[in-house]
């Protein structure tokens, strides 16, 4: 029998290496022997890093950097995290993901044990703040952009409904959803093919940044949406934009809202900075100097993103030096200037160059001071570790008062019933 | 198994040493026997290596975090017995799931298989550039199924599908697809039987060709019709491809995940519809483990989906066995 055995084993031990070395494909660090050190760097979208990778490799000989884009990154992330390998070097989460990681902070780096705070070359602080943990003692990640919040509206579609087409002009319509609501039904009542804004969803998730709390209390993170009138205010407002027919219907993120945005079926969406980007793209070039961006009701923030470095890193100290670098305020001027991401550090979104900044397919609207000013008085938001949970529960709901399944009120009751469910209470 | 015990290559030497020759020979056919009675099982070891580590293993240990209050991230929170089914039993998504599991079963797989058989017959006749059209039905099957639901998501979009374009030239109204559970099953069957229906209709082809042509031929002299002939021939002579058909079908429509789940609005974020009225089961347990990072409930769902997929696999291998028998 010990021959059978011992065979056995090598088999098994043969198949345990094909194993291995399959995932160790997944990702993860390497070197080669010339003392290379390669850093993978996965992020969730397109953080417009590629030229910069190519600067950062030519300025730091001997380190090559590997670019990886997972969509659903948070959900790959957690496996690697729980299996304590083929996670990346440093990886990118959005604002809206990062506190659902927050309870296992362990996993990560504590950055501040690599030098970094928030004295030398400082981000916006409550920007900062939610990427600690344990009161700012444990630096879980760094800033990279912003969202802002701003209006992007199409100047022809105005001008047909006698509306200012002046950014400046257009921002003083509405100082609140309530007065953005009259605008678009005094729109509807001029334009007829065409809804006022893209859908209320998106006009949702922006308000949900102005607000101290949404879903959970800070005080102990307890489910607090069902006692939060501001919130059910708030959606009201928007799910009565779908009742009133100023919005249109056309879901957020999805082809039919491209659509829509390219063929000038919708005169409005809400655009964080990083959003022009996308506009500009699904609109498509015949659509240059069509859209202009004004600023939201109410300033705000919708999105941006952070970069981690996981414990499980070969190479944690180079990880660190680059994400530091990349989330710096040079680099987020680069990047504000070639791609419009609004930047994390007052300094640079501060910087005359910046404010001064306009785009000639937005009809040189001053995109850089709208977005500014959108974040620059902002109050640090509390999210509780099951907001993203809940999130789906009320955009939902928005889209059952779109399909015409519910009222408003209705919609939000249920919201309330399955936001409970969802958060366990 | 039976072999004889001899092999070719053990010529004596001359040994002048006869007990260290006998106990050569004693190890040696020692050796042989445990050679011809074990190397069988040493050449079909991998295949049991590797299911239990990648099935049997994973299987269990599913098992046991199904007891637990688990964390995706940090594991292990406590037992908890039966309490996770407990609460699966009494959660209404999970019925709800399972009714959209169910509804699609019966309208994808069902529809699906009945085009495969119909494109099956079709490709049995005699055509010009048979490969061709044989080769063009798995084409739907090779294309990825994301970019195929990306598709199809647009096709039946509520303001800008070209479905409801042509429903609005017969004068019907524009269909919101994804707002209502008719519509939206009926939608995500679609995408279901266009991905399968080709895969399907080759293995039933395939089949079909080994059915005696004589058989045909009489029917044909007899004077039966083309239906007659296809419903009490060519599907009772098919009727083990058909079965095994029907039981694979079963597996892969009782955990159909990607179709809804990119015909959803809101993509992988969604729950499968503003009421979750098209989440499927995987679809739920997608939402749990991943969304929520809760594995005990998703690993819970998980055995639970095993023992459903194994009992309507084998009401539905009792069910084909009689539909296709017609003696």
């Amino acid at each position: 029998m010990k021959y059978h055995a011992s065979q056995g084993i090598r088999v098994a031990a043969g198949a345990a290496v094909i194993a291995l070395t399959a995932s160790a494909c997944g990702g993860g660090s390497s070197d080669s022997a010339d003392g290379t050190v390669t850093l993978t760097v996965t992020t969730h979208v397109d953080y417009g890093y590629r030229d910069l990778y190519k600067e950062y490799e030519k300025s730091h000989p001997g380190v090559k950097i590997k670019e990886v884009l997972i969509e659903d990154l948070p959900k790959k992330l957690v496996t690697q995290l729980a299996a304590n390998r083929g996670a990346s070097d440093v990886v990118g989460l959005g604002d809206d993901i990062i506190g659902k990681f927050k309870p296992s902070n362990q996993r990560f780096l504590n950055l501040a044990d690599h030098g970094v705070n928030n004295t030398d070359d400082p981000w916006v602080k409550w920007a900062y703040d939610y990427g600690t943990v344990d009161n700012g003692k444990y630096v879980m990640g760094m800033r990279t952009d912003l969202g802002g919040l701003g209006i992007c509206y199409r100047t022809d579609l105005f001008k047909e409904a006698g509306l200012p087409t002046d950014p400046e002009q257009v921002s003083q319509l509405w100082p609140t959803w309530d007065k953005f609501t009259e605008t678009g039904e005094k729109f509807r009542a001029k334009v007829k093919d065409a809804s006022f804004t893209a859908n209320t969803g998106d006009v949702w998730v922006g308000m949900g940044n102005q607000h101290k709390e949404t879903f959970f209390a800070e005080s102990d993170d307890s489910f607090i949406a069902d006692k939060n009138t501001t919130l059910e205010q708030n959606f009201l407002t928007a799910a009565n934009m779908s009742v009133e027919k100023v919005s249109g219907g056309y879901p957020p993120f999805s082809p039919e809202m491209a659509n829509a945005l390219k063929n000038g079926k919708a005169a409005t969406a809400v655009c964080p900075a990083w959003k022009l980007d996308r506009t500009k793209e699904a609109s498509g070039p015949e659509n240059s100097g069509k859209w202009s961006v004004a600023a939201a009701p109410q300033g705000g923030n919708w999105g941006g993103s952070y970069l981690l470095v996981p414990k499980q890193s070969k190479h944690p100290k180079e990880a660190v030096e680059l994400a530091r670098w990349l989330t710096s305020s040079e680099v987020q001027k680069k990047l504000f200037l070639s791609k419009g991401y609004l930047s994390s550090h007052p300094a640079v979104y501060n910087d005359p160059e910046v404010q001064a900044k306009k785009d000639p397919y937005f009809s040189d609207a001053p995109t850089g001071k709208i977005f500014a000013e959108a974040v620059d008085s902002m109050e640090p938001i509390y999210r509780g570790t099951k907001d993203s949970d809940v999130a789906s529960s009320f955009m939902n709901a928005l889209l059952r008062v779109e399909q015409g399944k519910q009222k408003p009120e209705a919609a939000w009751d249920q919201a309330i019933d399955d936001a409970k469910k969802v958060a366990g209470e | 198994m039976t072999v004889t015990e001899t092999r070719p290559g053990t010529e004596a030497p001359m040994a002048p040493d006869p007990g260290r020759h006998h106990r050569r020979r004693a190890w040696r056919s020692r050796l042989t026997r445990f050679d011809l009675r074990y190397t069988p099982y040493l050449f079909i070891l991998p295949f049991f290596v590797i299911f239990g580590v990648f099935a049997l293993w994973p299987l269990l240990y599913t098992g046991w975090m199904s007891f637990h209050d688990w964390a995706i991230i940090e594991g292990d929170q406590g037992w908890t017995g039966l309490g996770n089914y407990q609460d699966l039993f009494a959660d209404e998504y999970f019925w709800n799931a399972l009714l959209n599991t169910g509804l699609l079963l019966v309208l994808g797989v069902g529809g699906e298989l009945l085009v495969a058989l119909w494109l099956a017959a079709l490709l049995n006749r005699k055509l010009s550039g048979s490969a061709f059209w044989r080769a063009g039905i798995v084409l739907p099957h090779i294309v990825s199924v994301v970019a195929v639901s990306l598709v199809f998501a647009q096709l039946f979009g509520f303001q800008t599908g070209i479905f409801n374009d042509v429903l609005g030239l017969v004068g019907i109204d524009r269909i919101n697809w994804q707002a209502n559970r008719w519509s939206a099953i009926i939608a995500v069957s679609t995408i279901i039987i266009w991905r399968w229906a080709g895969y399907f209709g080759l293995i039933f082809l395939a089949a079909m060709q080994g059915v005696p042509r004589e058989l045909h031929e009489a029917a044909m002299i007899d004077g039966a019709s083309r239906r007659r002939i296809f419903w009490s021939i060519t599907v009772p002579s098919i009727r083990p491809t058909i079965i095994f058909s029907v039981v694979m079908s079963t597996i892969i429509g009782m955990q159909t995940f990607a179709e809804p789940q990119l015909f959803d609005v809101q993509g992988t974020e969604g729950t499968g519809g503003s009421d979750r009225q098209f989440q499927t089961l995987m679809m739920y347990l997608y939402e749990k483990g991943f969304r929520e990072f809760n594995a005990g409930y998703a690993a819970t769902l998980a055995w639970v989906m095993f023992l459903l997929i194994a009992i309507v696999s084998g009401i539905n291998y009792a069910l084909s066995r009689r539909i296709a028998s017609k003696d």
